[in-house]
């Protein structure tokens, strides 16, 4: 009863599509403005995609993307076949599994709790603070994940006491300890940032509503679940796509940095993999633009598919 | 008119002698002649790794020994030579080799430090010359060098379609120097808490003290002899005697994050050290019958297995070892080490005698001595007992490679291989290793040297059994950024240091020389491995990444008992996970380029 069906976010066309050259004349300034961010998009992210030949050659950076052997897709067989390449898998999607779940709740959580509090400038402070993991880099981050799950760690004396054994966590080679490890780290940093869009939705619902609904009789959560959430419907769902998209190739320096050899089963992901691959002994440029291109290849399915089923499942999509 | 004339001539002559008098008088008698004011100029460029401290001077070219160089005449044309050195930023220096290869903007003479690929590619690419007739015609000294030491000839050349050529030209040491990291043990622990078979203590320590109090480390005495005899850890039996030892004083100190000995995170060290008492390496290397071998699956790293694995479980290494990742393996869980809560470890020069006693806790009293590679005497079958150690991560004479492009090719060649051959020369091997000499430096009154004072030169001589040898002044020798800095080190050279100095003298010198008991004959020298053809190259560089990883992944199990190195079952699953990486490919290629190189 309280809930407002949203509009689908894609825009409506204009009834009457003026002729490109008619609407150049008339939005002359308009298309002036957006040339250089053209100009950007087509240097810098559409002429580089020719350098994706390079996962298709045996690529010698001496002999250039022209200069260098095609081999066709033996790169791609090099980095399939490779011995650990299924545990690779498993963990890449393991670990964007619980992002997705885990990882995404958590903003939406704190920009609704956060959103309940009366007290502005405890508000405030809270936004502040939750926000402050975001700024702080990833090198710190881990050197604090290190110091604080280590055997003497302040986390690791916690989980102890709760009856877990006390053991440096990060080394700990059984599943699901580092995934979690990697989402909750995820979380501290990003859940204070990644929140701000939503306090910024929800921000924008209609006051009226949450009146009307608690003249009503409607308690907070009963309002938050039926007025807050599917007003923020349309927030979550674009962000959901962005991140289905972003999912599969985060994480790289964070696991670098975290895991060791004797972790690597539980831990590698496909983009630290090709690192040590690509960057071993001698540089193998194809087998790593090989990765990337996979990666880039699966996150653009991803994205697709995700924005298909948000259109066909809650008739929301981001394009 | 013509007495006048006459008489200008004779001043003129005179003025002359007297300035070719004054000139002699200064000159340096390293056999090298200044550039005459209109003597024709050529200008290199030269990629180098490694720069110095900017306190001292921006750019390279501005180091004391390169600027006196700079004002002599090369080549038959007495050239007068500039160069322009480019140095990478510290930590992007791969990023800045691979950038200069990939946009063609590359230096006329290169240092290859950080290219792993086939050096035959970059030749067949077109990238560097052809470096045999300037060797060959201008370079006496390197070729000599090369004459005296065949091994090092043998790869010093490259096989292009079945004719040797110099592509590249190697730095060389004269002899291994003094060493900066080995084995370190608790020589204090051993006294402390160690006893001989009949029960009766060990003692030691320091005669003398300093003016400060603190003892004179070239007083240490002690009574100590290992099970072996002798009076260093010689054997793996010794070693187990000592780490029983540690594991008491570790429990009568209660030291409760303590343990024996660090591990590098692998388990091994892949230039062979420990293993290569059990006669074999962590890698390809020549084996006692001359043939190439592959160790990871050798009967000697089984062998070595088997004693890590029963010195885990007897509770004498530290038991996480597998978590000090990104620790290099001289400086394994360094912060313990430094705390005295660690008995044996790979470690610093900087570490021995009583350096790391500082006076407070665990600290107070700690006496580091150095130990060679263990002899195995206790695991495995005849064959991986009593070897001597012979591939290790110190003691090659061989250093970095340097090549000349296509860049060069129109520029005076004969003058710039003469330059690069003096480095060669006695001479100009002095020059590397001391900096200038009084004379030297009352030629070019470098600036950095007056500003710091040393205007006789920095170095002094003696007179020796040996002949005349040389020492950097004492400001300068306790100093490594000053020594650099004022020593032209950085690019093509001799390092004569063992056969030019005077050998450092006590304690801590002849601790550091246990580090070379045994000598490096069995590691494959970069020299030798970029012989291969760049298929080859490609092969190794592809099989060695692979079988790394999956060793530096499984090898803490079969030591911290997931697997049994005593079984021959999990033995041979193990051989044959890691044969399916081929390594026998490489060991192949490697050994069919070694019987090429021998013929």
């Amino acid at each position: 009863m309280y809930a407002q069906r949203a509009e689908p976010m894609r825009s409506a066309r204009s009834p009457a599509r003026l002729p490109w050259k008619k609407d150049i004349k008339r939005n002359g300034f308009l298309y002036l403005l957006y040339a250089p961010t053209l100009c950007y998009l087509v240097i810098f992210h559409y002429i580089p995609m020719f350098g994706v030949a390079i996962a298709f050659e045996d690529f010698n950076i001496r002999r250039g993307v022209f200069g260098s052997r095609w081999i066709g897709f033996d790169n791609f067989i090099d980095l399939f076949t490779g011995e650990t390449f299924g545990l690779v898998m498993r963990n890449t999607v393991g670990m964007a599994l619980l992002n997705l779940t885990i990882g995404f709740i958590a903003p939406i959580l704190l920009a609704l709790v956060l959103c309940e509090v009366r007290n502005k400038r405890f508000k405030r402070i809270t936004q502040t603070i939750t926000y402050m993991p975001f700024f702080v880099s990833t090198m710190v981050v881990c050197q604090l994940a290190r110091f604080f799950l280590a055997r003497e760690g302040g986390v690791t004396l916690l989980l102890s006491a709760l009856g877990l054994p006390k053991q440096n966590w990060l080394a700990n080679p059984n599943l699901p300890v580092f995934w979690l490890i990697n989402c909750f780290t995820d979380i501290w940093q990003g859940t204070g940032y990644g929140s701000i869009v939503y306090v910024a939705a929800i921000s924008a619902v209609n006051g009226d509503l949450h009146e009307a609904a608690a003249i009503d009789g409607a308690g907070r959560f009963r309002r938050i679940v039926s007025i807050t959430i599917p007003s923020i419907k349309p927030m979550i769902i674009m962000m959901l796509t962005l991140r289905v998209g972003t999912v599969f190739m985060s994480g790289f320096d964070k696991i670098l940095l975290l895991y060791m050899p004797r972790t690597y089963d539980v831990a590698d992901v496909i983009s630290t993999y090709t690192y040590r691959m690509a960057f071993g002994s001698s540089i193998n440029y194809g087998l790593s633009a090989a990765s990337g291109l996979f990666q880039s290849l699966v996150a653009t399915a991803l994205l697709l598919l995700s924005n298909a089923m948000n259109r066909r499942l809650t008739a929301y999509s981001l394009f | 008119m013509e007495r006048l004339k006459n008489l200008y001539r004779a001043i003129g002559a005179m003025l002359a002698a007297l300035l070719l008098t004054s000139s002699c008088a200064f000159a340096a008698d390293d056999g090298l002649v200044n550039a005459a004011p209109d003597a024709p100029e050529s200008s290199f460029s030269y990629w180098i790794s490694r720069g110095d401290d900017v306190s001292y001077y921006e750019a390279y070219q501005q180091n004391p020994g390169v600027e006196y160089l700079m004002t002599k005449a090369w080549g038959p044309n007495q050239t007068r030579l500039s160069f322009d050195f480019r140095v990478p930023i510290m930590g992007s220096e791969q990023d800045n080799f691979n950038t200069m290869l990939a946009t063609g903007d590359y230096t006329d003479v290169m240092e290859l430090t950080y290219y792993n690929d086939s050096v035959i590619e970059l030749y067949e690419d077109g990238i560097i010359l052809d470096l045999t007739p300037y060797v060959e015609q201008y370079m006496p000294n390197y070729m000599a060098w090369l004459d005296a030491h065949p091994d090092y000839k043998q790869t010093a050349t490259n096989v292009v379609d079945g004719q040797p050529k110099f592509l590249q030209l190697y730095s060389y040491y004269e002899g291994v120097n003094d060493p900066w990291c080995g084995w370190c043990y608790r020589r204090d622990w051993i006294i402390q808490f160690g006893k001989r078979p009949d029960g009766s203590s060990f003692t030691g320590g320091f005669t003398k003290t300093l003016v400060d109090g603190t003892p004179d480390e070239n007083s240490w005495t002690d009574d100590v002899v290992f099970p072996s005899g002798e009076t260093y850890p010689k054997l793996i039996s010794d070693w187990e005697w000592m780490l029983g030892i540690f594991k008491t004083a570790i429990d009568t100190l209660g030291i409760e994050d303590g343990y024996g000995m660090s591990v590098f995170y692998p388990g091994f060290i892949a230039s062979g050290d420990l293993i290569t008492g059990f006669n074999s390496a962590g890698t390809w290397y020549k084996g006692l019958d001359g043939k190439i071998q592959y160790g990871l699956t050798g009967g000697g790293f089984r062998a070595y297995l088997q004693c890590f694995s029963t010195w885990f479980k007897n509770g004498w290494v530290d038991a996480a070892f597998t978590e000090h990742t990104g620790e290099m393996f001289w400086r394994t869980d360094e912060a313990k080490v430094r705390q005295g809560k660690v008995g044996l470890w790979y470690g610093l020069e900087a570490q021995l005698l009583n350096r790391m006693d500082d006076g407070e806790g665990l600290k107070k009293g700690v006496v580091v001595f150095a130990a060679p590679n263990p002899i195995n005497d206790v695991y495995g079958s005849a064959s991986e007992r009593n070897v001597i150690p012979r591939t290790m991560f110190l003691a090659s004479l061989e250093g970095q490679a340097t090549v000349v492009t296509d860049k060069a090719k129109d520029k005076d060649l004969a003058a710039l291989f003469t330059f690069l051959d003096w480095q060669f020369s006695r001479e100009g091997a002095k020059l590397k290793i001391l900096g200038l000499s009084k004379e030297q430096y009352e030629e070019t009154r470098n600036e950095l040297y007056t500003r710091l004072g040393f205007t006789e030169g920095a170095y002094y001589a003696n007179q020796t059994p040996d002949g005349e040898l040389y020492k950097l002044l004492p400001e300068i020798e306790a100093d490594d950024r000053l020594a650099n800095a004022v020593r032209p080190i950085r690019f093509f050279w001799l390092d004569a240091t063992a056969t030019l100095t005077i050998p450092n003298e006590g304690m801590k010198a002849d601790q550091q020389r246990v580090w070379l008991t045994y000598s490096n004959t069995g590691t494959l020298n970069t020299s030798f491995i970029k012989q291969l053809s760049p298929a080859d190259t490609n092969l190794y560089s592809k099989v060695n990444t692979q079988v790394t990883e999956f060793a530096n992944k499984h090898v803490p199990d079969f030591i911290m008992g997931g697997k049994d190195p005593f079984s021959d079952k999990d033995w041979d699953a193990w051989v044959k996970a890691v044969n399916k990486y081929k390594p026998d490919q490489v060991t192949q290629a490697l050994q069919t380029l070694l019987e090429q190189l021998s013929q």
